[in-house]
């Protein structure tokens, strides 16, 4: 008990444990899926692979001195940047998104470092000598550093990590204690936008009641036009963008607002997860009895629609489970960000908390059809070898950020 | 500020939370049963096996109607691309002589799965199996085979291409021939591909029943062709046909002409189609004489050898005229019906009450739709005795003022002929599984004793006087004694009777003592003679003729009947040692018929010199050519106008007469004879 009370206050097991929990039904998942299927079924002995060659990756993130990360921030930042513009250029296609460098046998995803590394960075500039974030220039400067990967990642086109990347920034500005204004000024044209998708009433009810906010903050003539004038044109830019998205966006969007239209087509897969999940009932058929994953109705299923092989096979019971060692985390993570020592740490456990969030809230939304499918994996259950060496890095830092809580400099 | 704004990151962090369980609740167990029910349903789907419909017997067990198994050809629009399209259009145009652009222009218009080629023999298919196409399905499909063509069509009736019986047994039989479709569940993968078969979902198909008709396929063939031959000398409109075993009940033959092919029955009319023999009702006309005698027989009202005044041919009954097609001063009651005098029937009816007489109609079936086995029958129609009006019972007593169906009359004759007793006409055998054993066989059925055995007996032995020396004449057999009883009747067009349109129809039955065959022949509307002693009854004799030929067991003991002209001969050859012929128990019959007909003479004195026969009807030269014993043959209707041996010239027994007949002038507005 001792060692064990010893242990715990240096290394956080209600983090660790969850974790290696969630990556335990994650191997069975992808095993139950890939094990009879013809060409990915040497899946789950890569995810095993993946899955040890990333513990060892956490244990060095664990054991870096804390510092070292904000000396990490600018030249990771920089290197993500850099091979973001790179994928654009000789990336190799997959699915429509030019989001993959091929070396070897192996797949890299540069925008899973520049999770990372937007993370680091923009923690890093927040905290940067008592910035204030209600300066319109330091939130401009925030948002900027925030939103260049995002713009990158669209062009590739990856919707679902662009809007983690957007969450992410939104986050940490909200986090680093933005007036009400300021907040106003960042998420105004997102709720904009969102009402354009709608129709043109709300689209004109949405600026109205912009309108009504700008007179409620009574600021001057010069900034409230100026917020009025990015708020008409982000609803019309959206429009815009809509309209020059590959097909394939467009129609992911369209059978997000009615899956059924089309079961063979774009909506299909939507269909099928909350089939397979609603089929396993309340105790699931069993590990390798999902008739819905053995028969391969999902495909590609050991990646984003991991979530329906639990479901199906572990029932409500194993989905509940899921969720909850992610509740865990998650509590856990809010709970570090209280108690850690100094902001960059507070901003670093926020930006990783609200990463993991937000893959988890879309990707879990998407298997039972309450969020489009836009393609996110689930932390620490989807195959990938990118996404879980970026996530166990993650949280190796936290657990850094733990480790150091009550260490002074 | 932070733990505030912590606060709100937390509380919506536990929202989202909250929501995805509530989501997940509702679908995994809240609408479980209805996403499982999906799933099954994309994982399951059930290959159905169609059933093979049942066989079609006549009583011997040939085949009249069986199911052929046959493959159609589909292909898969939605998995085409230019090169299957051109892989497969090639192969079908290959084996199936079409051009290549037919098969392009199917698929390229089509949309989901389109058929190629449908109901394709198994050869032409195992040659195109060869050719493994994606997107290129076969699917077995059956298609119904009637192995004689239009034989007994009326009575098998025919499928619709989904195999589903439209008309005949093959209607009221449905459910029973078409068996059950089997099944295979089949757990698929989301491109449809078979993972394996679950055994315990799966049935196979059972086969349809097969039915065993009363049909003898020999006595239908017969009674086809001789109704068609009749057609063609006589032009009629159409024609039925049915033999019956007056015993059991049991239809050995069913036919109308004109007939139809059951399996490209789209190709004609629903006039060929028309089973009239059960669906058209019409008036009898003289064949309900023997009815009508029988009725007043069984009530002793009548005596055969009594004399009743036929009043030349011409009676009044409340101004309304009735007469006859041969006018005669008196008549036996045997004669009234073996020279179907009308006046005399009239004159008799009188006799029985109406209700007597109607209890009778319809204890003989009639005005009751007789339950045969086949869709559609008509029930006919009989006027209530309180509906009589002062003609009904007369006009009854010689076939008017009734409708009935052709199996009605013949269905009464039964009774009339078997000693009395109406039986169940059936037309349908026995049923057997698939395998031949036994599931439910129809058992001849009595439905009711209508005369008595002696009175059976006795319009029997009237009848079969017609045949030897009435009307019937022309029925005559040279070795089995027949009795029946021939019909003229006008046909109601527009609701008048028309002077031009007849029923002509001759009712037969043989061997006489002991019936074992009735026929009923109709033809509608015949433009060669309107009689049906003339144009039925030609019709009966073939077919009863053939049929003994054929079935050597329906007349085991022939004998030669030596009729009159024969013993005549003899006479005249050695009159001393003439022996005392009586050949049948009939013969001492015709005898005594001789001498009641007093304004008839056949025997001109000199027996063996030709008669005269200008400008004598048709009948009656028939009749003393053959009581001379002399071969005739005729050519047209009406009267006498030329004879090829001279009136006067000695006759050679066996030689050939021919004789012209032109129809006569004057028709009688009701003649019926």
């Amino acid at each position: 008990m001792n060692i064990n009370y010893k242990l715990q206050d240096r290394f956080d097991l209600s983090i660790f444990l969850p974790v290696i929990g969630l990556i335990i039904f994650g191997l069975l998942a992808i095993y139950s899926s890939t094990v009879n299927h013809p060409t990915a079924s040497g899946n789950f002995q890569k995810q095993v692979v993946f899955v040890i060659m990333s513990l060892f990756v956490f244990f060095v993130t664990f054991s870096l001195p804390l510092q070292s990360f904000k000396k990490f921030a600018i030249a990771l930042y920089g290197v993500s940047i850099f091979f973001l513009i790179a994928v654009l250029l000789i990336g190799k296609t997959v699915y429509g998104a030019k989001s993959w460098f091929g070396i070897g046998g192996f797949g890299f995803q540069p925008s899973e470092l520049a999770k990372l590394g937007t993370i680091l960075m923009l923690s890093y500039w927040l905290t940067y000598k008592n910035r204030d974030i209600n300066n319109l220039k330091d939130i401009g400067v925030a948002l900027l550093i925030g939103t260049f990967p995002v713009v990158l990642i669209m062009l590739e086109p990856d919707m679902g990590t662009s809007i983690v990347f957007l969450i992410i920034t939104i986050s940490l500005i909200f986090w680093s204690g933005i007036s009400l204004f300021g907040l106003f000024v960042v998420l105004s044209p997102g709720i904009v936008t969102l009402a354009s998708i709608l129709g043109t009433y709300a689209f004109i009810v949405a600026l109205l009641l912009v309108v009504a906010a700008l007179f409620f903050f009574k600021k001057d003539l010069f900034n409230s036009i100026t917020v009025f004038i990015i708020n008409l044109s982000a609803g019309f830019f959206f429009d815009y963008i809509y309209r020059v998205l590959k097909p394939h966006q467009q129609k992911r969007i369209a059978s997000f607002l009615d899956p059924s239209a089309d079961p063979l087509g774009a909506g299909y897969n939507a269909l099928q997860a909350k089939v397979a999940i609603g089929s396993g009932g309340f105790w699931g058929k069993g590990f390798l009895h999902g008739n819905q994953t053995q028969l391969r109705f999902i495909p590609e299923q050991w990646t984003d629609f991991i979530y329906c092989v639990i479901g199906e096979e572990f029932g409500f019971i194993g989905s509940i489970i899921v969720i909850s060692l992610f509740l865990i985390i998650f509590l856990r993570l809010f709970k570090l960000s209280a108690t850690a020592k100094d902001r960059f740490s507070v901003l670093v456990t926020v930006g990783v908390l609200t990463l993991l969030f937000s893959h988890f809230a879309l990707n879990i939304g998407m298997n039972v059809g309450v969020t489009p499918v836009i393609g996110l994996p689930l932390p620490f259950l989807s195959y990938g070898g990118s996404t879980q060496f970026i996530n166990m890095v993650m949280i190796g830092i936290v657990l850094n950020i733990y480790r150091n809580r009550k260490l002074h400099t | 500020m932070i733990s505030s704004r912590a606060l709100i990151l937390a509380a919506s962090l536990l929202l989202i939370f909250v929501a995805l369980v509530a989501k997940l609740f509702s679908i995994q167990v809240a609408k479980h049963e209805y996403y499982s029910l999906v799933a099954e349903r994309q994982q399951n789907k059930p290959l159905t096996v169609k059933a093979e419909r049942g066989l079609i017997k006549d009583a011997n067990g040939e085949v009249l109607s069986f199911t052929s198994d046959n493959i159609s050809f589909f292909a898969d629009t939605r998995m085409m691309n230019s090169k299957r399209i051109d892989s497969i259009s090639s192969a079908l145009s290959r084996v199936f002589n079409k051009p290549k652009e037919y098969y392009k222009k199917i698929i390229d218009d089509g949309v989901g799965n389109v058929c190629l080629e449908k109901k394709v023999s198994m050869e032409k298919a195992l040659e195109l199996k060869k050719n493994v196409i994606e997107g290129l399905y076969q699917q077995e499909d059956f298609s119904r085979i009637y192995p004689y063509g239009s034989l007994a069509s009326h009575v098998l009736g025919f499928v619709n291409r989904d195999m589903i019986g439209v008309e005949g047994i093959e209607k009221n039989y449905q459910e029973k021939l078409a068996g059950s479709d089997g099944y295979f569940n089949f757990e698929r993968d989301v491109l449809g591909r078979i993972v394996s078969v679950d055994e315990n979902l799966s049935r196979a198909a059972v086969p349809g029943n097969q039915i065993i008709l009363t049909i003898n396929k020999t006595y239908q063939k017969i009674l086809e062709e001789e109704l068609a031959n009749g057609m063609q000398k006589f032009g009629g409109e159409s024609a039925v046909g049915i033999i019956m075993n007056p015993n059991t009940g049991e239809i050995y033959s069913l036919a109308n002409s004109p007939d139809f092919d059951p399996a490209n029955y789209e190709y004609s009319t629903a006039e060929s189609r028309r089973d009239r023999a059960i669906t058209d009702t019409y008036e009898p006309g003289s064949t309900m004489k023997s009815i009508t005698l029988s009725i007043l027989l069984d009530q002793n009202l009548v005596n055969e050898d009594e004399v009743i005044d036929v009043e030349n041919g011409k009676y009044f009954i409340k101004n309304t005229p009735i007469l006859d097609s041969h006018p005669n001063n008196q008549l036996t009651v045997r004669g009234v019906l073996e020279q179907s005098s009308n006046v005399g029937m009239a004159k008799l009816s009188a006799r029985v009450a109406d209700d007597v007489l109607y209890k009778y109609l319809r204890d003989f079936g009639f005005s009751n739709s007789t339950q045969i086995e086949l869709p559609s029958e008509a029930a006919g129609s009989l006027k209530k005795p309180s509906a009589f009006s002062g003609l009904t019972k007369p006009f009854l007593s010689f076939g008017y003022e009734i409708a009935l169906t052709p199996l009605q009359l013949i269905t009464a004759y039964c009774a009339l002929i078997n000693g009395g007793t109406l039986v169940q006409p059936y037309i349908v055998k026995k049923i057997t599984d698939n395998t031949g054993k036994n599931l439910e066989e129809t058992q001849p059925r009595k439905i009711r004793t209508v005369i008595s055995k002696s009175t059976s007996d006795r319009i029997k032995n009237l009848m079969v006087g017609v045949v030897e020396n009435g009307t019937g004449t022309a029925a005559r057999l040279q070795n089995v004694l027949v009795g029946g009883k021939t019909g003229t009747a006008q046909r109601l067009v527009n609701n008048s009777y028309s002077s031009s349109q007849h029923n002509s129809s001759f009712i037969g039955f043989f061997p006489a003592d002991n019936p074992k065959i009735v026929c009923l022949i109709l033809i509608n509307s015949p433009k060669v003679g309107e009689y049906g002693g003339l144009v039925a009854a030609p019709v009966f004799r073939d077919v009863a003729k053939r049929m003994i030929e054929t079935d050597l067991s329906l007349v085991p003991n022939k004998k030669n009947i030596e009729r009159k002209q024969n013993l005549i001969d003899r006479l005249v050859a050695d009159i001393k040692t003439a022996p005392k012929i009586k050949t049948t128990s009939f013969a001492d019959v015709a005898d005594k018929h001789v001498s009641n007909i007093s304004t008839r003479k056949f025997f001109n004195g000199n027996n063996s010199s030709m008669p005269n026969l200008i400008n004598q009807s048709v009948r009656d030269a028939i009749a003393q050519l053959n009581e001379l014993g002399l071969k005739c043959k005729i050519s047209g209707t009406g009267k006498v106008v030329w004879q090829s041996l001279e009136p006067g010239s000695s006759i050679i027994p066996g030689s050939e007469c021919i004789i012209k007949c032109e129809p006569s002038i004057k028709k009688n507005p009701a003649s019926v004879n």
